[in-house]
């Protein structure tokens, strides 16, 4: 590249600011000053004038469509967008918003009546309760399994509830017929 | 319209700022003016940067339903204008990159690749010419889109947006996220390939 040629573009480029009216006052009357003595470039000003406006006239064509149809296309998609929109909100809160409180209802009515959700009651085991140390000051009985009772404090009828000096209560399903003094022991609801 | 009195940009982008806060409160109807107040320039801008009018009716129509969806995050309603042609450069561009890198992998396409622009000039329909000499204005027209079509992407974009869109450099700028300097130099650039190709309508 000759030094010439970046002068010669550096001058161009001037004459397009010059003519979108982007130079200062001082470039201005220094351009305009050259373009007195230097009729090439003034002719390249003109040259570029005329580009400018042809390129410029090309506004007033565009693609020739149909306005009205191409306003109600778009429309419609807008219309499209609102109702994904709204579907969005549905899905994204609503929805959720409607699971939990349901879930919450569920808990909140299942912790004030419990018994009426889940039903009648599942019947616990019969336990055999050894009130007293077997005669004989052996204990012969073992814990056969270990079961789940509701504890109900109300002795029966005819018990005590005292616990025995010394003793232990026994508990073990009922039929386990392990104790080896049955006739010591009773079969009894739940009871502890 | 960004050319013209500066009182005529501020009463029109007021009139999109109020439109645009309609359309945001659910009037309906708000944005409907506003796809009407733009959608010629959005297509033609769109038309220059692909070539093609049905792409860029498509491309028009895409950059609406963008904007509608996106209309609440337009921090400065006033500048619903530049903000639209913004995505309709975005999206033509991509269109562009896109059928560039289709035309790329099909040898057959990339032999009618040179010509594509030309053709699809041809091809589009056009408003009628100017009265006074309707052939010329279609040469010129062809010239001046076979031209556009050989410019460097960013001369291109440069040049449609500010020479022939009238959009503002400093606008522009911000449209090609570049400095204002690069816009100036693009579309001195761009005027200077297209001087040559126009020489022959300069008499």
């Amino acid at each position: 590249m000759t030094h010439e040629q970046p002068n010669h573009d550096d001058r161009e480029f001037l004459i397009s600011r010059y003519i979108d009216g982007d130079l200062d006052n001082t470039a201005r009357r220094e351009l305009e000053s050259t373009l007195r003595d230097d009729p090439e470039l003034a002719r390249a000003l003109e040259s570029y004038r005329r580009t400018d406006a042809l390129i410029r006239s090309l506004e007033e064509f565009g693609p020739k469509l149909d306005w009205e149809q191409f306003a109600a296309e778009v429309r419609r998609r807008c219309a499209l967008v609102d109702a994904r929109k709204r579907r969005t909100l549905i899905h994204r809160v609503y929805a959720p918003l409607a699971t939990a409180a349901v879930i919450a209802l569920m808990c909140t009515a299942y912790l004030m009546f419990p018994r009426e959700l889940t039903g009648p009651a599942t019947p616990l085991p019969k336990v055999l309760v050894q009130l007293n140390r077997p005669a004989g000051g052996t204990n012969t009985w073992q814990t056969h399994r270990v079961v789940m009772v509701r504890a109900n404090r109300t002795p029966p009828p005819g018990f005590s509830d005292a616990r025995p000096s010394g003793g232990r209560y026994a508990i073990a399903a009922a039929g386990a017929n392990s104790f080896g003094h049955p006739g010591e022991t009773e079969e009894t609801s739940p009871f502890f | 319209m960004y050319g013209g009195s500066e009182h005529r940009v501020d009463d029109q982008s007021l009139g999109d700022a109020e439109a645009v806060t309609r359309a945001v409160n659910g009037e309906a109807g708000a944005f409907d003016e506003l796809a009407r107040r733009y959608q010629r320039r959005a297509v033609g801008v769109a038309y220059r940067l692909v070539g093609d009018s049905h792409a860029a009716a498509d491309i028009a129509q895409d950059a609406f339903v963008r904007a509608y969806r996106r209309l609440s995050s337009l921090k400065d309603p006033q500048r619903f204008a530049p903000w639209l042609m913004r995505i309709v450069t975005n999206l033509s561009l991509n269109y562009r990159r896109s059928r560039q890198a289709s035309a790329a992998v099909s040898l057959e396409a990339a032999a009618e690749g040179a010509e594509g622009f030309r053709r699809a000039s041809d091809a589009a329909r056009w408003t009628s010419a100017p009265p006074s000499d309707g052939a010329d204005a279609e040469d010129l027209s062809a010239a001046i889109e076979q031209g556009l079509g050989q410019l460097p992407e960013k001369q291109r974009v440069a040049l449609t947006l500010f020479s022939i869109e009238g959009i503002p450099q400093k606008e522009v700028a911000r449209i090609m996220d570049c400095s204002v300097e690069l816009v100036k130099w693009n579309v001195f650039q761009a005027r200077k390939a297209m001087r040559k190709t126009l020489a022959g309508f300069m008499d």
